[in-house]
């Protein structure tokens, strides 16, 4: 190749990367799983952003804005390396170590998420009211007396400890994103185990159905969920749980993207 | 957790800061494309208020009033002042923008449980500084605040390193070194009566010159945050919770190394729950003022001066606002 052609070729680059780019993110929110980066409300401004990036992006391609720069290249390859490490599944390979629930691994199609109930749930012949950990931290944190009479179902990842297991309780998380995965932040809630029933084992997908109990003030203080960069768990508040259903887990299900402030609520 | 978790933490990290910005990175570049192309800079200069504090004021009011992201902001605030808006005005919507505008307050309230003290607070703080800043700039040419183009030879003057092609564009560059090089800078548009094509054309161009420039450093300064969130341990923050005097710089530096998007960062800071209310109000308050991708596309726009009063300007209202706070109410959290 000669000079010419190679400095021709070069000058294209930028217009070929925002090409590629626009094409990802356009396949990210139609066909993969977007809800891995970003909550899903920003759907159409992703796609409405790749669309705009792949009109500008075929505009430089034809008629190059810059002279190209190596550190922009190297941004782009970058940027390539970790799409393929992440789309990739660097998660299976880690997952053979041990196991984190907030990594999972990208699937071909995205998974369909768990239907919202329509109503109320039922579990051994009562009803439920389905709530998110965010939406069931909030209510716990008004500390109305009605809400705490009501009866409640949540779904969530089970992190054991040796204090929590030494009082029958376990916390159940799931991860907030507001924005994106970046500003993810776990939520979590004490479960206090039905009367007799084993502990379910860590890291387990499942719902609780249960009703909130005031913790007593000397159980108060803070918990901080080890290996998550930040994590709120409820302090004053239990779910003293009547009935645990261990459940499949729908990956995107990990993560929380909705809270509502009454009924029906996001789950 | 092992390594491999830190990796995927790290990209999928990173790749979701660039993926949630590039929108607004994009809407900030159409949009200074748009001011470069169709903004006669005879009409700003008519029209904006001129004395030091209104236009600081008029900066601030414009900033509340136009819910963007910080990332898409300080390109666009480069152009206003090409287009000769006032250096106070610019910089003060630059720097209020992303949280004095209802989109934030209300996100800022959500994260807080209804309780508007947090949201007041923040928008308060970020406004002193913006004032603060913008009333500096207003005594100071514009092109005393800009770095200048020279160094990278535009080829028609427009500002940007066009290469190939674009000469045939535009017409020869009017004013070498000078920094913001538009042509339309530099002449009134109706001097140059430029066709439809020629200003749409111009404005694409301009746009993605724009794009490119700070694409580049939102990719840097998001693989830095992610890197922060993936590999400082939780227990480092948390040993600072404790201590009012501690807490207060520690999450104002926590705020600069996450880079969190002023939408967002109000969850974050929520999560922070046994933290001090004014060390929250630290975080919320200067991360979308300073941080480090802010950083790194400063220091390719703005003069060294400008970039240290930007970083020190703000940090320093925060860091006493917040020990004022935490003073008066005795570090509650």
């Amino acid at each position: 190749m000669s000079p010419a052609t190679f400095r021709a070729l070069a000058a294209r680059l930028d217009g070929a990367a925002m090409l590629a780019l626009a094409g990802f993110l356009g396949w990210l929110v139609l066909f993969g799983d977007y809800w891995m980066y970003l909550n899903p409300r920003f759907k159409p401004v992703t796609l409405a952003a790749a669309a705009v990036l792949a009109v500008l992006g075929g505009y430089a391609a034809l008629r190059p804005v810059s002279r190209p720069r190596l550190g922009r290249g190297l941004c782009y390859l970058a940027l390539a390396a970790m799409i393929a490490a992440v789309q990739g599944g660097v998660q299976a390979v880690s997952r053979q170590v041990d196991s984190d629930p907030f990594f999972v691994e990208p699937t071909l199609p995205a998974p369909e998420r768990s239907p919202a109930p329509a109503g109320r749930m039922q579990a051994g012949g009562r009803e439920y009211i389905p709530i998110n950990a965010g939406e069931l931290f909030d209510v716990a944190a008004k500390g109305t007396a009605e809400a705490f009479a009501r009866p409640y179902v949540m779904r969530g990842f089970v992190h054991r400890s040796p204090e929590l297991d030494a009082r029958g309780q376990f916390v159940l998380y799931r991860l907030a994103v507001w924005c994106c995965f970046a500003d993810g932040t776990a939520v979590g809630f004490k479960v206090q185990a039905p009367a007799g029933a084993p502990l379910p084992a860590d890291k387990a997908w499942l719902a609780a159905y249960g009703r909130l109990a005031a913790l007593p003030e000397d159980q108060r203080r803070e918990y901080v969920l080890p290996g998550m960069a930040f994590s709120s768990v409820a302090p004053g508040a239990v779910l003293a749980a009547e009935h645990l259903e261990p459940l499949t887990l729908v990956p995107e299900d990990a993560y929380m993207f909705e809270w509502r402030q009454a009924e029906p609520y996001a789950y | 957790m092992n390594a491999l978790h830190n990796l995927d933490l790290f990209a999928q990290a990173t790749l979701s800061i660039v993926f949630e910005a590039i929108p607004f990175l994009l809407l900030g570049s159409i949009a200074s494309g748009l001011v470069e192309a169709y903004v006669p800079r005879d009409k700003v200069e008519r029209f904006l208020p001129k004395g030091r504090l209104t236009a600081t004021l008029f900066g601030l009011a414009l900033g509340a009033a136009t819910p963007c992201c910080e990332c898409g902001v300080v390109f666009l605030a480069r152009r206003l002042l090409g287009k000769g808006v006032p250096a106070g005005a610019a910089l003060a919507f630059m720097l209020a923008a992303p949280v004095v505008n209802p989109v934030s307050v209300l996100a800022t309230l959500v994260a807080f449980q209804g309780n508007p003290a947090m949201a007041i607070w923040r928008c308060l703080l970020v406004s002193a500084a913006a004032l603060a800043v913008g009333y500096w700039a207003g005594g100071r040419p514009a092109g005393s605040l800009v770095l200048p183009l020279a160094g990278r030879e535009p080829a028609c003057g427009c500002g940007h390193d066009h290469g190939p092609g674009h000469g045939r564009q535009h017409a020869p560059a009017t004013a070498p070194g000078s920094p913001f090089g538009s042509l339309a800078d530099a002449l009134p548009v109706s001097a140059l009566r430029p066709g439809r094509r020629g200003q749409a054309a111009s404005a694409m161009h301009h746009a993605m010159a724009d794009f490119l420039d700070m694409a580049m450093v939102l990719v840097i300064g998001s693989m830095a945050a992610a890197a922060f969130k993936a590999f400082v341990p939780a227990p480092v923050v948390m040993a600072m919770e404790n201590d009012l005097a501690l807490a207060i710089p520690g999450m104002m530096a926590l705020a600069v190394a996450l880079s969190l998007c002023s939408q967002a960062d109000a969850f974050v800071a929520a999560s922070f729950s046994t933290f001090p209310q004014a060390a929250k109000l630290a975080f919320l308050a200067l991360g979308p003022m300073l941080d480090l991708k802010l950083l790194l596309m400063w220091r390719q726009v703005f003069t060294p001066r400008l970039v240290r009063v930007l970083v020190f300007a703000p940090a320093a209202v925060v860091f006493a606002g917040c020990v004022i706070l935490g003073v008066i109410q005795g570090g509650a959290s």
